[in-house]
């Protein structure tokens, strides 16, 4: 059958100037737009996000992070990067298996900061969309910042950071805390417990809580942001509780990315901080849709 | 069993002995977190609304509902009494089981009952049945066009709004589904 695409035709000059507005952005603050493989090896270690395999021993990228890291190890300090990111078993109204993703990195700055530059990047692309969208700001400062603790413990009487149940944080995230917050319209959701760190540092004063944010606009998570981990050992302990966590889950365990882990041994990677934005939910967002297919020329359900 | 990435709209399911059908669902999946499906489900038998987050590699079981071929016999006492018309057995139901349907039951109408369990939980009628009007106020001769409706009573008890000009007497046809006047039944 003839498929075409569907979307209201302006939503393709709306992307265009979306990211028009985000190049201008970044090359306005002097950062250097890069290019990392989509076709790899080591897909990222992370229990819930399955990659998709592209022949023997490849795979297509769920996010660029550990190869820009190495470029920050190759001593570029501001770097950006818009590209594709594929991620299996995820389509939902939020969700398309294949998604843009913006990623930026900066060096000698922690997580706070990412938050101010963050918060000044959604205001800066709002302004320059809203003259195509033809109406008002939707985000204005200052953004609220709700850490994760104060969150849970005023909708959900308890502190994850303290009591962790990985289980109950999630349900009570998705049942309670963020329903709770939908009507703010932008804030940050910031100090997740160490146990959700990943690749972010820990906290140096409460190392039960680690430095990382997501960004929430319109009750919609868009961003995931943190101070980047750089001590060799720990990514390591890291990285093998999540390759035995997927194990027990009997899902393929996925290879150490050797490079990425000499990087940080050779104190290559310095102190930084990076953070990870889905394009398509921005747009999604700024155009006030309800679904990521209306944003999408060809979501995967109508390839 | 069916598993959480089967859930769609309209999916029956049992949980806790009772059929739910899905009126609406939604995928979410928290940054460093596990996959979710939400879903809305409304209970069949009661309509009560319930919300329930499935975790990703949770199952689902079918709620085991069959569909069986009955015409209505009659009613006696508050019963209703149908025969199966593929094995003839006959089967009883009351007046919550039965529900806004009693409003179309006419002897020997063919419909469908919905069967969980071996209980039966509701009737699918045809979309359009042919009720008689047992009363009326008296209509205008011959007045065909003018509009404006008027309460009737039919002979199953149901209270349809029909235009001035049908009588007592009248066979209408009915749309089931909107409970509304169609037309006067061809003779």
């Amino acid at each position: 059958m003839f498929s075409m695409s569907m979307i209201q035709p302006d939503m393709h000059s709306f992307r265009h100037r979306l990211l028009r507005a985000i190049r201008d952005f970044f090359d306005e603050r002097e950062y250097l737009e890069v290019t990392t493989p989509i076709l790899v090896r080591c897909p990222g270690i992370d229990p819930y996000i399955d990659a998709i395999p592209a022949g023997e021993n490849f795979y297509l990228a769920t996010s660029p992070e550990l190869h820009m890291k190495r470029l920050l190890g190759c001593g570029l300090k501001k770097i950006y990067q818009i590209t594709h990111a594929f991620r299996a078993e995820e389509t939902g109204r939020h969700h398309n298996c294949e998604f843009s993703i913006l990623e930026w990195y900066e060096t000698g700055i922690d997580y706070q900061t990412l938050m101010e530059l963050t918060e000044s990047f959604i205001q800066t692309i709002d302004q320059k969309m809203c003259r195509y969208l033809d109406r008002d700001a939707l985000f204005h400062s200052p953004f609220p910042r709700i850490s994760v603790d104060d969150a849970f413990l005023q909708y959900a009487d308890w502190q994850p950071s303290k009591e962790w149940n990985e289980e109950r944080f999630f349900i009570d995230l998705i049942e309670i805390v963020e329903p709770a917050l939908k009507n703010i319209p932008a804030f940050f959701l910031y100090d997740f417990p160490a146990p959700l760190a990943s690749l972010a540092r820990l906290k140096p004063e409460d190392p039960d809580l680690c430095e990382r944010f997501e960004l929430y606009l319109k009750g919609v998570e868009i961003a995931n942001g943190f101070s980047e981990l750089t001590c060799v050992k720990e990514q390591k302990e890291r990285f093998e509780r999540d390759r035995a966590k997927r194990a027990a889950m009997n899902k393929e365990p996925y290879p150490l990315d050797s490079q990425f882990l000499l990087t940080l041994e050779k104190g290559l990677l310095p102190d930084c901080a990076g953070i990870a934005a889905g394009i398509d939910r921005i747009l999604m967002v700024l155009t006030e849709s309800s679904d990521i297919s209306e944003v999408m020329a060809f979501p995967s359900s109508r390839l | 069993m069916y598993e959480v990435s089967d859930i769609r709209k309209n999916l029956k399911i049992q949980i806790d002995g009772e059929p739910y059908i899905v009126v609406d669902f939604q995928f979410v999946k928290p940054g460093k977190g596990n996959a979710f499906t939400r879903t809305r489900l409304k209970n069949m038998i009661t309509g009560n609304v319930l919300d329930r987050t499935y975790k990703s590699g949770e199952k689902l079981e079918p709620a085991g509902l069959e569909e069986h071929p009955m015409q209505f016999l009659y009613a006696l006492e508050g019963m209703y009494h149908f025969m199966n018309t593929e094995n003839y057995e006959q089967i009883a139901m009351d007046e919550s089981q039965v529900g806004d349907a009693r409003d179309y039951l006419i002897e020997n109408l063919n419909v469908n009952v919905l069967v969980f369990n071996n209980r039966p939980i509701a009737i699918n009628l045809p979309n359009f049945v042919e009720l008689e009007v047992v009363e009326t106020e008296p209509g205008f001769k011959g007045d065909t066009v003018s509009g404006g409706n008027k309460p009737a009573i039919m002979n199953t008890g149901a209270k349809i709004n029909v235009p001035i000009f049908v009588n007592s007497g009248d066979v209408i046809v009915v749309d089931t589904r909107t409970g509304q006047y169609v037309e006067r039944a061809k003779k």
